[in-house]
């Protein structure tokens, strides 16, 4: 019987999504700095 | 005996737009990972034993792969080649590198206790393997912390690169701690001298989502790169 955890792999993927999204958000937010 | 460069962000070239970092690499990435996600969740089938919880297996390894293979290792060759010829541009590129990297190893920290909960029943243990990642984590954000703290271009250049180049090792070690130690972690099933203990369907998403973590890799570091010369041409600036 297949164990039902897919929960983990959801929250792993969010959270990886989250992380790299919000870095390159925060490249664009430096750049901007230096624009203003 | 090296010439002395002038100015700091003369040796770098000229300044970019700082309006808006990316390039179309950006847009490239963001279709690969989201493409490899698809497959990984729909196409792929789920392993009998872990269940829907062993996907994390298409984001975890590749996520660590690059972030030290890649993000550090091209960190320390910058760093090598900027001690050797004292070129601001290696020294940039291996300030991006080391950014980059720690960012895709902090996925790797994050997912591989959520793995681990559901195999291991555990978050964490103190082994050998998940100690010296957390380790080399700490070493790079030294890195970045160093950076930050020095003002003089050249000083911060010169102490970064040899703090870099003290990361190497500890790479070779947490690869090979698995094979010289007791430890929780699995040993690699697929960067072996045998053939990869994997299914194919499964191989093939493992090695397309290492593909569209390295196209993720260029494009935010290209990115951070350009931000390195912004920076460097506001802090001249009179």
């Amino acid at each position: 019987m297949i164990p039902d955890n897919a929960i983990y792999f959801e929250v792993a993927y969010a959270a990886a999504a989250i992380i790299y999204g919000a870095y390159a958000v925060s490249i664009w937010w430096r750049a901007a700095r230096f624009r203003r | 005996m090296h010439a002395r460069i002038p100015s700091h962000s003369r040796a770098l070239g000229p300044a970019p737009s700082p309006l808006w970092p990316y390039d179309w690499s950006i847009g490239l990435a963001a279709f690969a990972v989201i493409g490899v996600a698809i497959r990984a969740i729909w196409f792929t089938p789920i392993e009998a034993r872990q269940g829907p919880a062993q996907k994390i297996f298409y984001v975890h390894p590749p996520s660590a792969f690059v972030g030290i293979w890649i993000g550090f290792g091209l960190m320390a060759i910058a760093s090598g080649v900027y001690l050797w010829l004292r070129d601001e541009r290696a020294d940039a590129f291996a300030e991006s590198s080391g950014e980059v990297g720690l960012v895709f190893l902090t996925v790797a920290l994050i997912t591989g206790p959520i793995w681990g909960k559901t195999v291991w029943g555990t978050w964490w243990t103190w082994d050998v393997r998940l100690t010296s990642t957390l380790f080399l984590w700490f070493l790079v954000s030294g890195y970045l912390v160093l950076r930050g703290a020095i003002e003089d271009p050249e000083l911060r250049a010169r102490y970064s690169a040899v703090l870099a180049l003290l990361s190497v090792p500890l790479m070779f070690f947490i690869h090979f701690s698995v094979y010289f130690f007791r430890t929780l972690h699995p040993m690699p099933i697929v960067a072996k001298p045998s053939a990869p203990s994997l299914p194919p369907e499964m191989l093939t998403t493992f090695l397309l989502a290492c593909v569209a973590m390295i196209i993720l890799y260029i494009a935010l570091v290209r990115a951070r790169y350009r931000l390195a010369l912004v920076r460097a041409h506001v802090e001249d600036a009179p």
